[in-house]
């Protein structure tokens, strides 16, 4: 592993559609580390096995949706930064879980690279830190 | 009596019309009545009073003519003022050539008779204030009171009281029924336009309800649309993800790759050891799979919009509201595939919909059924279950069922299903129109729509129509045409 590869952050990628995980990667192949879960119960044992900065969770998923991962990141792992991805607008829900700071942001599909890169970002900034944007930071 | 006119509620104007219309047609008969009565007296004066003939004969003559000319100038009288004012000349004027003639007359009795005629006959014609039946009697006893005066000693005083107490009292009589009549049509005017105005009222609120109705058969198609396109554009939203992020490192991977092939295109043997350092710089394996990879996912992508575009195409196009005489089951599928997308795990949508017979229907309102019946099925079962829509012919009907295997209708719920604002799903979910729109829809179709009461693995609603044809339904053009 080169100095450069260990200073990538790791972004855990969490979508029921396995092109969008792909689309992901091949964009972000250059900035950053995706690790691609298809379940929230795969993105738990991504984040059990350790070093992810960021989460990228997407709302509409069968079983565990985005906002439960959520929760469940929050309390089990506190440092690591929670940004949400919807394809649905105007959710009610969504809203509200940026202003409980359960998501530091929520990102509309199809998002844009470059918003998207600095929303990551900003909270790779935060999570290496210490200080996740909010609600976590209690923990922190 | 006259009914008031529908359009005019203000009472004051609505009298004056209604009074015009009857006054007219009772001043008609009075005035026709000293038109007839009046020659006929001259008539009847040739016969018992020969030698007054000549004196009074003219005067009855301009009578007679005031008569008929006043006739035309009261049917066309434009308020009840004018109408009055004219009525009461002519029959002044009519009346008084008899007065005037009873000082003179050898048949006396017959006279005062005849006389009083004029008296009795308005009363009975006419309905009018007391006022202008004082006015018109007072001046007729006025002139016979005139003529007795004027020509003095033709009559015994018991001559003179006697018709005085008789057409006095005839006078009397007449205005006391003129009155009578007049405070009677005024209060059934009263009684009528009180109804008329409550009719209005009762329109207005009925009108009210009808309009509420519509709004809220507006806002159940636009929350059942509301949420479908809700789903439909996270349908959309993720492909278009796909479509949009993938273009440019399409574009880079092809970038980089067209270089290394122009630049190999132009290459010297000497230039191979440059051009393999290019290549390992750029990953040519890597940047070829990921082209490979992003073109794939491209493709798919468009599959996955064109799917929810042409069953979305299905499910509105019907939304013209024309009928059609068609196959009803090309609707059910589509709208079952609009709503059987990205369900839970656990949710599975049997689809047992065969070619139907053709029938005359409203596709949009059928879709709405559908979709109506499908969702409350996908809501029922929540997160685990199954959906069954089948569709099949049965004699000369077509029967379609949507069973689920959700908890099924309590009893205590099932005979007020239908009933519009009934709701189990609670504030801000159901408007509880969904199944009485629908059970409206069915109905207007011929058809019929039931709860299965004999199913126990949950709830499953029946929907019979009939297949029938009815003429001038077109079928649509076939939109897989029309999308070119």
């Amino acid at each position: 592993m080169t100095p450069a590869d260990a200073a990538k952050p790791k972004i855990l990628v969490v979508d029921d559609d396995h092109a969008n995980l792909r689309t992901f990667r091949i964009v972000f192949r250059a900035e950053y580390d995706a690790v691609l879960a298809l379940s929230g119960d795969e993105a738990l044992d991504a984040l059990a096995a350790g070093a992810i900065d960021v989460a990228l969770v997407d709302y509409a998923m069968p079983d565990m949706n985005g906002l439960q991962l959520l929760a469940r990141i929050q309390r089990a792992h506190p440092d690591v930064g929670r940004i949400m991805v919807t394809g649905y607008p105007d959710l009610p829900e969504l809203s509200a879980a940026t202003e409980s700071g359960l998501a530091a942001a929520v990102v509309m599909k199809p998002w844009d690279r470059d918003a998207l890169m600095r929303t990551i970002d900003e909270q790779v900034r935060l999570a290496r830190s210490g200080a996740p944007a909010s609600g976590g930071s209690d923990a922190a | 009596m006259s009914a008031p006119e529908p359009a005019t509620l203000d009472f004051a104007a609505g009298w004056e019309a209604s009074s015009l219309k009857r006054e007219r047609s009772e001043a008609t008969t009075a005035v026709l009545f000293t038109g007839v009565l009046v020659p006929l007296w001259i008539a009847f004066d040739a016969f018992l009073e020969p030698e007054l003939l000549h004196t009074f004969t003219v005067m009855r003559l301009v009578a007679t003519a005031a008569a008929w000319g006043v006739l035309p100038i009261i049917r066309r009288a434009g308020t009840v003022r004018a109408l009055r004012a004219w009525t009461t000349a002519e029959i002044a004027l009519s009346g008084a050539t008899i007065a005037l003639m009873l000082p003179h007359v050898r048949h006396f009795p017959a006279y005062v008779f005849g006389f009083s005629l004029y008296f009795w006959g308005m009363g009975a014609v006419l309905s009018w204030p007391a006022r202008w039946s004082v006015g018109l009697f007072t001046w007729l006893l006025g002139v016979m009171s005139a003529g007795f005066v004027a020509w003095p000693g033709m009559r015994s005083p018991a001559d003179y009281v006697a018709v005085g107490f008789y057409v006095g009292s005839a006078a009397v009589v007449a205005t006391i029924m003129n009155y009578i009549r007049y405070r009677m049509v005024r209060e059934a005017f009263a009684v009528s336009h009180q109804l008329a105005m409550r009719n209005a009222d009762v329109e207005r609120t009925l009108e009210q309800l009808r309009e509420a109705q519509a709004r809220l058969v507006a806002s159940e198609k636009l929350s059942a649309l509301g949420r479908l396109l809700a789903g439909l554009s996270h349908e959309i939203n993720n492909p278009l993800n796909v479509l949009q992020n993938n273009l440019d490192p399409l574009r880079t991977s092809l970038d980089g790759l067209l270089d290394l092939a122009r630049l190999a295109g132009s290459a010297t043997p000497s230039d191979l050891p440059a051009l393999r350092r290019r290549c390992a710089e750029l990953g040519v394996e890597a940047t070829a799979r990921d082209a490979e990879d992003a073109a794939e996912m491209m493709r798919a992508a468009m599959g996955r919009v064109r799917q929810v575009h042409s069953d979305l195409r299905a499910f509105i196009r019907g939304d013209a509201p024309g009928m059609v005489l068609e196959d009803p089951s090309g609707g059910l599928r589509a709208t079952a595939a609009l709503l059987a997308r990205r369900l839970p795990d656990g949710v599975r949508v049997e689809m047992d919909v065969g070619p139907l017979p053709r029938t005359t229907f409203q596709p949009g309102q059928l879709n709405q059924v559908w979709h109506n019946l499908i969702q409350n099925a996908l809501d029922a079962v929540g997160h685990a279950g199954t959906v069954s829509v089948r569709a099949r012919a049965v004699a000369d009907r077509i029967e379609v069922t949507v069973a689920d295997t959700g908890p099924g209708v309590a009893p205590e719920h099932q005979a007020r299903l239908f009933e519009p604002f009934f709701t189990t799903k609670g504030l801000g979910k159901g408007t509880g129109l969904g199944l009485a729109m629908s059970y409206q829809i069915v109905e207007r179709h011929g058809g019929a729509m039931f709860l299965d009461g004999g199913y126990t693995g949950g709830a499953r609603f029946v929907i019979r129509l009939p297949v029938r044809v009815v003429p001038g339904a077109a079928p649509l053009a076939d939109p897989a045409a029309r999308a070119g």
